[in-house]
């Protein structure tokens, strides 16, 4: 599989270059590249970088050092950033914040339109894209009359309408009820599945992060942990040393393997802890 | 301290679309609680909390607090308003004023104390959200997230509040600032000693936190009790599609093959404890 995204060496801060205010460093000297057809899952507190980093795979932000690359792409040619963003597509977290149309399938449209793509031709994307994430009932409805995982479901209709290879989700689930953040997983994963679209889920919840492929850890603007997620996951007191959360069933394990029993590492479900722990239980 | 006799309301009342937000909601809430409230949106918990301090009329049923039906008159309607606080979702966009001690000091200002109880009252509410001092000249726009939200919950504990109801404050907050959130409304009820209502998706803390649980569906009162009586109906919560906490899958999973394990285990220290009491052979003291 060839790399769509590739990081290399790229340190950037805030305010670099503006008069009578300090620089402030967010990410250091970060390499990474993310194969085409991937599922990578971001996990980091607030002010770790993760956000600065999904900016630069679409160009809104551009390394201070080093290089990003996509598809072949290096970010910083001006001239190229319009080839960057139909390959990579955001959706950010309020969702609220990134509807611009008064109808579902307008909104959608709006994407491929500025694409000038031929009006036959968005009328199939949009259509398409909509059965994708499950909205095409809802093409002529007001988008205010959606519920958050809904708006964010079309947000991503509005995406996939211009043909991404990858699709950046930025929190996306942050302001979600948990019905809502079910659906746009189950959605983003489809279109992985089926479609080959590369993801890269930038989130605060592990029990999505569970779900990726691979787990990259970011801290203090460099990268923590990268693996799959098992790998990543038996990092237990390191994860929580940084604020963040580990599954319970994998942080209960790593306590009682604290006590002296032993299991493997890399527990996630419930299915598998009970079966780990029955093996060691007296027999009832 | 808060008691409903079938709260019913109803959206669009009279036309096509009229639906019930909460329908036949009768409850009691006990002073010095900490009621955990968990539902589906649409589930009808952000009506009913709205309902708890007058925001919204309902369209039949009564609702008391400390014993007075809040709809009584407008003196006792304002009255409830002064003594149950509501923190909204996202409440630091409710922020206005120019410094945090004025944006703190806007609602006991507006209760009629003196300036040296105002003063008293702002002070008391930052120390309560870990707010310090050398922050109430700053604009409550200059600080984070997470502290923003802080000063905005200090601006309604700052009106001392017999009830304080907070919706969703953990919303769209890191692990770090959610724990952060959650700690300080802990220490604040068991300073305080009043009565908390915590709005949340989440059953985990629902769970950590709570003295009772009301489980909110489909704008009905699906369960409400202590903690243990709750997760007694894990199974039923899990079929209206709320999650519960892994480790008390993983019980009910072990207690169905037949392990004599305790059920009522929703954290995992607790998990951990019941573990090795077993593992261990019974002996209770590890």
């Amino acid at each position: 599989m060839k790399d769509l995204i590739q990081f290399q060496n790229v340190s950037f801060s805030y305010n670099q270059g503006v008069e009578d205010t300090e620089p402030v460093a967010v990410l250091h000297n970060v390499s990474l590249s993310v194969q085409e057809g991937d599922f990578v899952a971001v996990l980091g507190h607030n002010g770790s970088g993760k956000s600065t980093l999904a900016k630069h795979i679409n160009a809104i932000l551009q390394p201070a050092e080093g290089l990003v690359y996509v598809d072949g792409i290096d970010t910083s040619d001006g001239e190229l950033v319009f080839d960057i963003r139909q390959r990579v597509g955001m959706v950010f977290q309020n969702p609220d914040n990134q509807i611009v149309a008064t109808v579902v399938e307008e909104d959608v449209a709006f994407g491929p339109e500025n694409l000038g793509v031929e009006p036959g031709e968005i009328r199939k994307r949009v259509d398409s894209a909509l059965k994708d994430v499950e909205m095409y009932e809802f093409r002529e409805h007001a988008p205010h009359q959606l519920s958050g995982g809904q708006k964010q479901r079309v947000a991503i209709a509005g995406i996939i309408a211009m043909r991404p290879k990858c699709i950046v989700l930025d929190e996306a689930t942050a302001m979600l009820d948990p019905r809502g953040r079910r659906e746009v997983m189950r959605t983003v994963r489809a279109l992985n599945r089926e479609h080959g679209t590369t993801v890269v889920f930038i989130t605060h919840f592990m029990d999505e992060a569970v779900q990726a492929n691979r787990v990259v850890v970011v801290n203090e603007g460099r990268i923590l942990l990268d693996g799959v997620p098992g790998q990543v996951f038996s990092n237990v007191a390191l994860l929580k040393s940084v604020g963040l959360d580990v599954p319970q069933v994998t942080e209960l394990l790593y306590s009682l393997g604290q006590e002296g029993f032993t299991f493997p590492p890399d527990i996630l479900t419930v299915e598998d802890c009970v079966s780990q722990l029955t093996r060691l239980l007296p027999q009832p | 301290m808060i008691r409903t006799e079938h709260l019913t309301h109803l959206y669009s009342a009279g036309t096509p679309f009229e639906k019930a937000a909460i329908q036949d909601v009768n409850l009691e809430i006990q002073e010095g609680e900490l009621v955990g409230v968990i539902g589906h949106t649409g589930s009808g918990k952000s009506t009913l909390i709205q309902h708890l301090n007058g925001l919204l009329k309902p369209d039949s049923g009564k609702i008391y607090v400390d014993g007075q039906d809040i709809w009584e008159s407008a003196e006792t309607l304002r009255n409830t308003r002064f003594q149950v606080g509501l923190v909204f979702q996202y409440p630091e966009y409710q922020l206005f004023e120019e410094s945090v001690y004025k944006d703190i000091a806007f609602g006991p200002a507006n209760l009629g104390l003196s300036p040296e109880e105002v003063k008293e009252a702002v002070r008391r509410a930052a120390e309560c959200v870990g707010i310090s001092e050398s922050l109430f000249e700053k604009s409550p726009f200059e600080l984070s997230g997470g502290q923003k939200r802080r000063v905005a919950i200090a601006g309604v504990i700052a009106m001392r509040p017999k009830v304080l109801i907070l919706d969703e404050p953990t919303a769209g907050l890191d692990p770090k600032g959610r724990d952060t959130i959650l700690e300080l409304i802990r220490s604040y009820h068991q300073q305080e000693r009043n009565t908390v209502l915590l709005v949340s998706h989440s059953m985990e803390d629902i769970a950590r936190y709570s003295t009772r649980i009301l489980v909110m569906n489909q704008s009905r009162v699906f369960a409400y009790g202590d903690v243990d009586s709750v997760f007694s109906k894990a199974e039923e919560i899990e079929r209206i599609g709320l999650s519960i906490p892994q480790v008390t899958r993983v019980f009910t999973e072990l207690a169905r093959r037949g392990y004599p394990v305790q059920p009522n285990i929703y954290s995992v220290e607790a998990a951990r404890a019941e573990l090795l009491r077993l593992m261990r052979g019974g002996d209770a003291s590890c």
